[in-house]
């Protein structure tokens, strides 16, 4: 080691670096071995995956949703026929209460209207038997009525 | 620097074209995936929109067939409410119909027999009558 002259800048030692390594031949290589361009490729890869990812639960959940829709459609149909057989059922009920209540009303007008020749009959009768045997105006008005109405009966 | 300074001539930087990659498979594959799950995304939502509207209508089939029905029970129900007082009432009428035929007949029976100078129906008649009324 020799000690610098006046004038020379003194130059600080540097650390030893090895050199690069080298071909058999001797000739350096100009660039030096580097990792593949990994990550630049992986990017499509990767976007690709995420997107099938979304797609697929998204396939999922309007599986299950289309399921759900048609089971609650099938329900709500099975309720409709059911409520439907019991709709025939009701007008099936309906058409016979309405015979029965006509034929009903019938029968009461009928009552009815042998109810009053029965009262007007019954109380001329009453009157007329209640009297005593002479004839009297009333007699002959409760026997007129009682003539005009009791063979009606 | 070489030992003899002569230099090599040297590959260009960039590399020749090569087969297919793994890589590259992959992104083709997904590619496909993609595809048909979208296919099946789109599928999935047109059936799910498909079986909603489906869905609504009967909900308001449904809606109908209950208010008719409600209509038709609520009708019966009144019907059968009039034909248990019409019945009621026939009941009553046929027994005081019944009371007053007690009277009635007879009286009616003595009207007759006055009327056909029948003598030998008008007494038992009229004495069946002045029991009854």
């Amino acid at each position: 080691m020799t000690t610098p002259g006046p004038g020379q800048a003194v130059t600080p030692p540097t650390p030893f670096t090895p050199p690069a390594p080298t071909p058999p031949n001797g000739v350096p290589l100009p660039h030096p071995p580097s990792a593949p361009p990994a990550r630049a490729g992986r990017a499509p890869l990767v976007a690709l995956t995420a997107l099938a990812a979304v797609l697929a639960v998204a396939t999922g959940v309007f599986t299950v949703l289309y399921l759900g829709e048609r089971a609650d459609r099938d329900a709500t149909a099975a309720t409709r026929a059911e409520q439907e057989r019991t709709l025939a059922d009701v007008t099936a009920k309906q058409g016979a209460a309405d015979t029965t209540l006509e034929g009903n009303r019938s029968r009461e007008s009928t009552l009815t209207a042998e109810h009053d020749l029965l009262t007007q009959c019954v109380d001329a009768a009453k009157g007329y038997f209640a009297l005593p045997p002479e004839q009297t105006p009333e007699s002959s008005r409760l026997f007129r009525i009682m003539y005009d109405v009791c063979p009606q009966i | 620097m070489t030992d003899h300074g002569l230099s090599i001539p040297l590959p260009p930087p960039s590399s020749p074209p090569s087969p297919p990659t793994r890589s590259q498979t992959a992104v083709v594959l997904l590619g496909l995936l993609v595809v048909v799950l979208a296919g099946a995304s789109v599928l999935a939502i047109v059936l799910f929109v498909g079986a909603k509207d489906d869905h609504a209508l009967e909900v308001q089939r449904l809606d109908a067939t209950s208010h008719s029905l409600t209509e038709a029970q609520d009708r019966l129900a009144e019907t059968e409410t009039a034909n248990d007082a019409v019945a009621g009432r026939i009941a009553t009428l046929e027994a005081q119909n019944a009371e007053l035929h007690k009277c009635a007949d007879p009286a009616r029976d003595s009207i007759i027999a006055a009327r056909d100078d029948d003598d030998a129906a008008l007494g038992p008649a009229v004495g069946r009558a002045t029991d009854n009324c």
